[in-house]
């Protein structure tokens, strides 16, 4: 086997190994077409075509209707688990954001950085608003209301990825968060901070994009469902 | 959620469509299509979660490992047949002046 047949085995076995679970099959998939092309360089560059696999990082697939009803029976047992939480805890996120929101407020009339804390301020408020909504008790079905539980998987997966859900717009107030304090930050060393908002953006995303996908799977597997 | 019909996704629809029930490996389906790897396969993934394109695992040969093989379900080929005609250009029934 020549170096470079070889760099693409290794290529693909690293890919192979590291695949999310929703993605593995196919990485293995990929992988094994490398033995059946002839060509050295060729296997390498489908090999490092693979490597997209480890950007998209997927649960595990739902293939039947059994994985759909387990998915949603563990995504409804997590949210039961949030209803028995202590009220402090459920609502810290809240309590905090709204602090936060009415302190900047003042600002907005009577400080020097008016647009900063005008951004700041709308930025703070939509957070407390969307915490306020992800803080109220879900409406969780029955264990055995088999259906009420997909229903309610998919709505609450909704949630992330439709646009006129409130919870879409999660992004756009770290966005206005971030922008806030870049204006209202009067030193440079200070500047910084204001942009560690906008790390959380690549996750809000990741998660909007796995949602996105999970909720495609779930309407297709209903939909070859209901053509039986 | 709809599909995106990207050129790439038309370009593999067009493809499976050519032989409907005959299974596909995804390089040869590299080199009908000229797509990459990395291309081909996040669409295959998505036409897969869309119950588009069904799949299976071939018996091993000869001590390879097995290979993935592809073919477009009943509502694939649906789907493909309808790409196929909104690819198509439209066609008037007389010419243009009596040209």
């Amino acid at each position: 086997m020549s170096i470079v047949r070889n760099s693409a085995q290794k290529l693909s076995d690293f890919v192979v190994k590291h695949a999310s679970p929703g993605s593995k099959e196919w990485a293995e998939a990929m992988a094994n077409e490398v033995g059946a092309i002839e060509n050295d360089w060729h296997a390498l560059g489908w090999a490092a075509g693979g490597l997209r696999v480890l950007f998209y990082p997927q649960p595990k697939p739902l293939g039947t209707l059994q994985d759909l009803n387990d998915a949603a029976q563990s995504y409804a047992d997590r949210r039961r688990l949030q209803v028995n939480n202590i009220w402090l805890a459920r609502n810290l996120s809240l309590l905090t954001t709204l602090l936060l929101a009415l302190t900047t407020l003042p600002k907005v009339f009577y400080g020097s950085h008016r647009p900063g804390s005008a951004l700041l301020a709308v930025g703070w408020l939509n957070l407390a608003f969307i915490s306020y909504l992800l803080s109220r008790e879900p409406n969780v079905p029955n264990r055995d209301d088999a259906s009420g539980l997909i229903r309610f998987y998919r709505e609450e997966l909704a949630r992330t990825t439709k646009i006129f859900y409130v919870t879409f717009w999660l992004p756009v107030c770290f966005i206005l968060i971030a922008l806030g304090y870049e204006l209202t930050m009067t030193s440079s060393w200070a500047r910084p901070l204001g942009l560690l908002w906008l790390g959380f953006l690549p996750l809000l995303f990741s998660k909007q994009r796995s949602d996105r996908r999970r909720l495609v799977q779930i309407d297709a597997l209903l939909a070859t469902q209901g053509e039986r | 959620m709809k599909l995106r019909r990207s050129p790439q996704t038309s370009q593999i629809l067009h493809s499976l469509l050519c032989s409907p029930q005959e299974w596909r490996h995804g390089y040869e389906m590299s080199l009908n299509t000229g797509l990459k790897s990395g291309t081909l396969y996040p669409i295959l993934i998505r036409l897969a979660e869309r119950q588009l394109l069904e799949t299976k695992w071939e018996d091993p040969k000869n001590g390879r490992p097995p290979r993935h093989l592809y073919r477009l379900t009943q509502r694939g080929i649906e789907v493909a047949r309808s790409s196929v005609i909104e690819s198509q250009p439209l066609r008037t029934k007389e010419p243009a002046f009596g040209m």
